[in-house]
């Protein structure tokens, strides 16, 4: 019995052994084994070759450059709720603000509304001062309201969107909001609610067609 | 009692039996030793087999002096690759230390590593293959995290303005779990991201946790591969950490099979 435990024993030292040598070997493989760099080359040759990589790196960059928008053109990060206003590479002004919710709202008829901001590039479709928000069917249903006609006077609430609106198309806004304590929270139905300054910063910079960066 | 000659018949047996598990699992990890080299083997016929990359190479940058430029010039060109892709792409710059975010070729989000490290198999690599490798963006084929990309909350629609009032949602930071990531790009290379600082006892379970699922997933197709006589294959890996918050953001901003372009000197 005392044998056969001592044999056990050596096996299952000499495994985990031999399991310790496994990244010495294969560091001993790397050094003899190390990527291949040759430097047989002519001075003259290799000079050229070095411009020519210069000036492909150069005009690379350029167009790499030409990417970036020129004018302004705002960041939304959905995950911490934050903003960032660039011109270029220059970042004029950062701040909190909120987005969707990750609500998934159900209903008993099989409906379902999903409360999320979308990501990707998106261009400012149209601008508004003073916007009236027309209420939506899950707007009610969310309340546990009936849904009333399409143009029904119920639908339309004033002052609701702050006093400057951006469309990203697809019915997503930059708006205002009445809940400021609630800015830096996922609290949305998938709009972006900024504060009153900001709003406005926004609403004076960006125009029609400036892009809208959203992750 | 028992019969001296069947003892030593017994202990016989059990020599030769530990013997060859001895020679088998000495096998075994010399296999695994080797399945660096016959993965750059692998990525090295790959190369020579693209006739089209290899008359566009210049030997010329496997010269010491010309190697860093040459790979800055794979990494712009990857960067261009992907820039005519408009959705949300991933750039790893291990030699500014940087991880950023990237929509249509605009860096709209930027974290700094606080630690990083690289395989000796991708820091080993010959020039040529560095070049067919990373001049491309890379297709993450699988990933695994800790964490859930979209923290959806389910609510059900209230009866009356009553079970509104009593069921309105409550705002809040999303639930924060222990940040882990784990993703498998082309070539079999591995790229795992780990939150840079572990206080609890719920993140350092969840990092054995994440650590063993790979281990125990991996230990079980080398052992398939072993007795099915098959080459080991090997995962050439990139392990970052970087602040929680910022890996959080990644990964949720990341679509699934987003583009990564690496680039390492």
């Amino acid at each position: 019995m005392r044998s056969t435990l001592k044999t056990v024993f050596i096996v299952f030292i000499t495994i985990l052994l031999l399991a310790g040598f496994l990244p010495i070997l294969q560091k001993i493989i790397w050094a003899f084994n190390p990527a291949g760099t040759t430097d047989s080359s002519q001075p003259e040759q290799l000079l050229a070759a070095k411009q020519q990589l210069e000036f492909d790196l150069a005009k690379l960059d350029k167009k790499l450059a030409a990417k970036i928008p020129r004018s302004y053109y705002l960041v939304i990060n959905t995950a911490s709720n934050e903003f960032s206003l660039y011109k270029g590479t220059e970042l004029i002004h950062q701040d909190k603000c909120s987005t969707g919710s990750y609500v998934l709202l159900k209903n008993d008829d099989q409906q379902e509304w999903m409360f999320k901001t979308p990501k990707g590039e998106f261009r400012i479709q149209s601008k508004t001062t003073s916007p009236v928000w027309k209420k939506p069917d899950w707007a009610f249903i969310e309340e546990g309201l009936p849904v009333p006609s399409a143009n029904h006077s119920s639908r339309f609430e004033y002052g609701v969107l702050g006093d400057y609106a951006l469309s990203l198309g697809h019915g997503y806004l930059i708006h205002g909001t009445l809940y400021q304590r609630f800015l830096g929270l996922p609290v949305t139905h998938g709009c972006i609610r900024l504060n009153d300054d900001n709003l406005e910063l926004i609403y004076n910079s960006l125009s029609i067609g400036s892009k809208v960066f959203i992750y | 009692m028992q019969i001296p000659g069947i003892k030593i018949r017994q202990l016989g047996t059990l020599n030769i039996t530990a013997g060859i598990l001895f020679v088998i699992v000495f096998i075994f990890l010399f296999c695994i030793g080797l399945s660096p080299l016959h993965k750059r083997n692998e990525l090295a016929n790959l190369t020579k087999a693209d006739s089209i990359f290899m008359s566009a190479y210049n030997n010329l940058y496997d010269d010491p002096l010309l190697a860093p430029l040459s790979r800055q010039l794979a990494y712009k060109k990857a960067l261009l690759h992907m820039a005519e892709n408009d959705s949300i792409n991933l750039i790893v710059n291990l030699s500014d230390s940087n991880i950023h975010l990237t929509i249509n070729g605009v860096i709209i989000h930027t974290t700094r590593l606080q630690s990083f490290d690289i395989d000796p198999l991708l820091l080993n690599l010959p020039n040529n293959i560095y070049h067919k490798i990373f001049s491309h963006p890379l297709y993450i084929v699988e990933e695994y995290a800790t964490i859930v990309k979209e923290p959806i909350v389910v609510r059900q629609a209230p009866k009356n303005p009553e079970e509104a009032a009593i069921n309105a949602y409550q705002p809040d930071t999303l639930i924060q779990n222990p940040a882990f990531l784990r993703m498998q790009l082309d070539y079999d290379i591995h790229l795992v991201f780990e939150q840079d600082v572990n206080s609890g006892w719920n993140d350092q379970k969840t990092q054995v946790a994440f650590r063993m699922k790979y281990r125990i997933s991996h230990f079980f197709e080398r052992l398939k591969a072993f007795f099915s006589l098959k080459k080991q294959n090997y995962y050439p890996t990139i392990r970052i950490k970087m602040p929680v918050n910022d890996l959080r953001e990644i990964y949720r901003a990341l679509p699934t099979h987003a583009r990564v372009v690496i680039y390492y000197s």
